[in-house]
């Protein structure tokens, strides 16, 4: 290849010996490419060399061109017996300098030279610009220090775990479990009718943690629009396998989202010792908020320590003093039942 | 290995050299067993970025690409004397207004950030193409830390190469993948970075010929041509690939050298060329149409300034066709003179006295082919190229932070 290319220049050079070329013709037909690219950084030492050039040329020091022609009569015999006389000082001083010029001469190629290096860039300011950069990168990169960060990390997935143990995940049907403590489904909906009276004219009324859905069942036998909130999925479908409307979900996530006054009545019966003490308080809020007036809020204690997800026992003077902080306009205690009304 | 690879445009309508190659790596490691996914735009065209593909996850050749709509279009209004003065413009312009050039020029994707940062943890890789786009620009730092980066630049010596918008954008990824040797050391010379890097390159299909029917059928199909000799360009008729120069130099040349020397140019035009009796514009033409181009050549001409492979220059060696390339672009350059199959010329004289060399002496025409089909034999066979860049992205070091704390 670099053959061909030798023979492809010098075929090139011939051309442009011999005129083939004419004047201005590459220059023409180079402008688009010198317009395309005029951004690339040229280091251009064109006036340097030139410059050189011409200090190469001057660098003739000779005793032998000192003119000793003169138009006065006798003037160049005079000339050249004094250049003779000193002859040997001159020379000597045309030495120096010559030793003198080559030296610059040899310092000013160095200098050109380095300047005519693509890799002088200016060395120490492009280093510390790229540690900037590098540094920035750095710290884009790793977010935050790796190490205490992989701590963390750790912590968190030791905690979840240890969380994820102590969690709830009943091998048994919950069905089974809420017939041993509360009787069979039959018996508890004979428990639930009186209550479910105390809702007539209350439509539409909320059951939260519905479980089976019995009370549901005897608000709809009476004619009373209603919905069961049960976060139990399989109760949830047992519950919905009667007939009754359902929605599998947490009791303070749906009565959150329901819209305000849109309730006539609420019931939760045997749940409160099932929530956290702050659950319940975020329920009596959202129960005053969601009830309109003259709307009821039932609840009833639960079969206590005999439930699995019992957490801790609520007081019905507690409860009773929750609903009147809560601004509820009624608040009764009938045999452990709360009946607080808005 | 789950790869995620991040580009501007994807899909079997989508031209480019950048997008193509993206889609060979990521069809290709598919293929050999990898999970290959694909995070990129609903675009086709570059030049205004309009969401022509539905928004969502599809599969196409076993990739799985996830495409995020286009939020608002390029105008060119807007964007013609931003690129004009930000890039292009006499001065250094502030970050500011480079980060507003980069979002002018699209693609605008609001949702490739959030979406990095929730997903690029479950990725083992992330390979990103092209240095010039937002997808890169706005990617790398989101995915950055979190998993093991690749940057593709195929960088040209271009003036945004030259902004310091991107200084940090070299410096972000774990590694950086070059497609030529000239590639990797002009990255190397403008940034300085000293990250690991490897040269890929691209594959080529290698048992291709082009038919003495095909190329009938071709000579038949451009109306004018008949059976005179030609050279052929193929790529995109555009000022920055040289068009321009390609048409005053054949022109003149022509002027000087009267013949029936033809120019059969194959490509989307940007920049029509002007009509020109000896000049054929096929336009964007298929696969086996720009083979049968390729294959009835005289030589392939390839005058663009900014390179950063040249997939068409191998593909007219894998045809045994020698090459005139532009010798002012240095990976064209490489690329000639490592092979022996194309002659660099520098300015007309030496386009003129190359073309010359080739028409006037068959049998170094027929040498310079052979030298680049053994080139691209060495080089470019598909299964060796996918091999290295496995190794290469299996051997990458997995970076010690694997978590980002949101907001940080």
């Amino acid at each position: 290849m670099s053959d061909l290319l030798e023979r492809l220049r010098a075929r090139v050079e011939e051309r442009r010996a011999s005129g083939a070329y004419p004047p201005g013709l590459e220059h023409d037909l180079d402008v688009h490419f010198r317009h395309i690219v005029e951004h690339r950084p040229v280091r251009n030492l064109d006036a340097l060399h030139t410059a050189m050039a011409t200090f190469e040329e001057g660098l003739r020091f000779d005793a032998a061109l000192i003119p000793t022609g003169s138009r006065v009569p006798g003037g160049q015999v005079l000339h050249q017996a004094a250049a003779k006389l000193v002859t040997r000082q001159t020379d000597w001083i045309v030495q120096q300098l010559r030793e003198f010029a080559e030296s610059v001469r040899v310092m000013l190629w160095t200098m050109i030279a380095t300047l005519d290096d693509p890799t002088h860039v200016h060395a120490e300011l492009t280093a510390q610009i790229d540690a900037v950069l590098d540094r920035l990168a750095y710290y884009e990169r790793s977010p935050a220090d790796a190490s205490m960060l992989g701590s963390i990390v750790r912590r968190l997935e030791e905690l979840e775990a240890a969380e994820a143990r102590r969690q709830l995940r009943p091998w048994y049907r919950p069905e089974h479990l809420a017939e041993e403590l509360q009787g069979s489904r039959s018996e508890v909906l004979a428990a639930y009718r009186p209550l479910a009276e105390r809702f007539a004219g209350s439509a539409p009324v909320a059951d939260l943690g519905c479980g089976r859905g019995e009370l549901l069942e005897a608000l709809g036998d009476l004619g009373v629009e209603a919905i069961g909130v049960e976060a139990d999925a399989e109760l949830a479908k047992a519950a919905a396998g009667h007939g009754v409307a359902v929605d599998h979900d947490d009791a303070v996530r749906w009565l959150a989202a329901t819209a305000p006054e849109s309730l006539g009545g609420i019931a939760l019966l045997a749940v409160a010792q099932s929530l956290s003490a702050q659950e319940l308080l975020d329920l009596v809020t959202l129960a005053a908020e969601k009830l309109r007036p003259g709307g009821t809020m039932v609840v009833t204690p639960g079969p206590g320590e005999g439930d699995p997800s019992y957490q801790r026992p609520v007081h019905p003077a507690y409860l009773a003093f929750l609903f009147r902080e809560a601004g509820f306009a009624d608040v009764a205690v009938d045999a452990g039942t709360v009946i607080a009304t808005r | 290995m789950r790869i995620l690879f991040v580009v501007q445009r994807y899909g079997a309508q989508v031209p480019g050299g950048a997008e193509l190659a993206a889609r060979e790596f990521a069809t290709r490691l598919a293929l050999r067993g990898h999970a290959t996914e694909v995070l990129t735009s609903c675009a086709v065209s570059y030049v205004d970025w309009a969401n022509a593909y539905p928004p969502g996850t599809e599969e196409l050749d076993g990739v799985l690409v996830h495409r995020l709509p286009v939020s608002e279009p390029r105008e060119d209004r807007i964007f013609g004397p931003m690129h004009a003065r930000v890039p292009f413009g006499r001065h250094r312009v502030p970050p500011f207004m480079q980060r507003d050039w980069m979002r002018v020029q699209g693609p605008n994707l609001p949702g490739l950030t959030p979406w990095l940062r929730e997903r690029a943890p479950s990725y083992d890789r992330i390979v990103f193409f092209t240095y010039l786009y937002f997808t890169a620009s706005a990617g790398l730092p989101a995915a950055a830390g979190l998993v093991p980066t690749v940057l593709h630049p195929t960088a040209h010596d271009e003036p945004p190469l030259y902004l310091s918008l991107f200084d940090l954008t070299f410096r972000l990824p774990s590694a950086l993948a070059f497609l030529t040797e000239e590639e990797a050391e002009l990255v190397a010379n403008r940034f300085h970075v000293r990250l690991p890097s490897t040269v890929t390159g691209l594959g080529v299909e290698l048992n291709v010929a082009a038919a003495e029917e095909d190329i009938t059928a071709f000579r038949a199909g451009v109306a004018g041509l008949g059976t005179r000799p030609y050279l052929v360009y193929v790529g995109r008729v555009d000022p920055g690939k040289g068009s321009v120069e390609l048409f005053d130099f054949f022109t003149t040349y022509k002027r000087r050298n009267p013949s029936d020397l033809a120019l059969v140019v194959v490509g989307d035009p940007v920049e029509p060329m002007p009509p020109h009796p000896d000049i054929f514009i096929t336009g964007f033409v298929a696969e086996p149409t720009k083979r049968a181009a390729m294959g009835g050549s005289l030589a392939l001409v390839q005058p663009s300034y900014f390179e950063s492979f040249s997939l068409v220059l191998v593909e007219a060696w894998a045809l045994g066709k020698p090459a005139l390339v532009q010798g002012r672009c240095d990976v064209l350059d490489g690329h000639a003179r490592r092979s022996g199959g194309g002659i660099p010329y520098r300015g007309f004289a030496e386009f003129e006295a190359a073309l010359d060399l080739v028409r006037s002496d068959p049998g170094l025409a027929g040498a310079l082919g052979r030298a680049g089909r053994r080139y691209v034999e060495r080089r470019y066979a598909w299964d060796r190229v996918i091999a290295r860049y496995e190794a290469f992205l299996s051997g990458m070091r997995v970076p010690a932070p694997a978590v980002r704390l949101e907001g940080s």
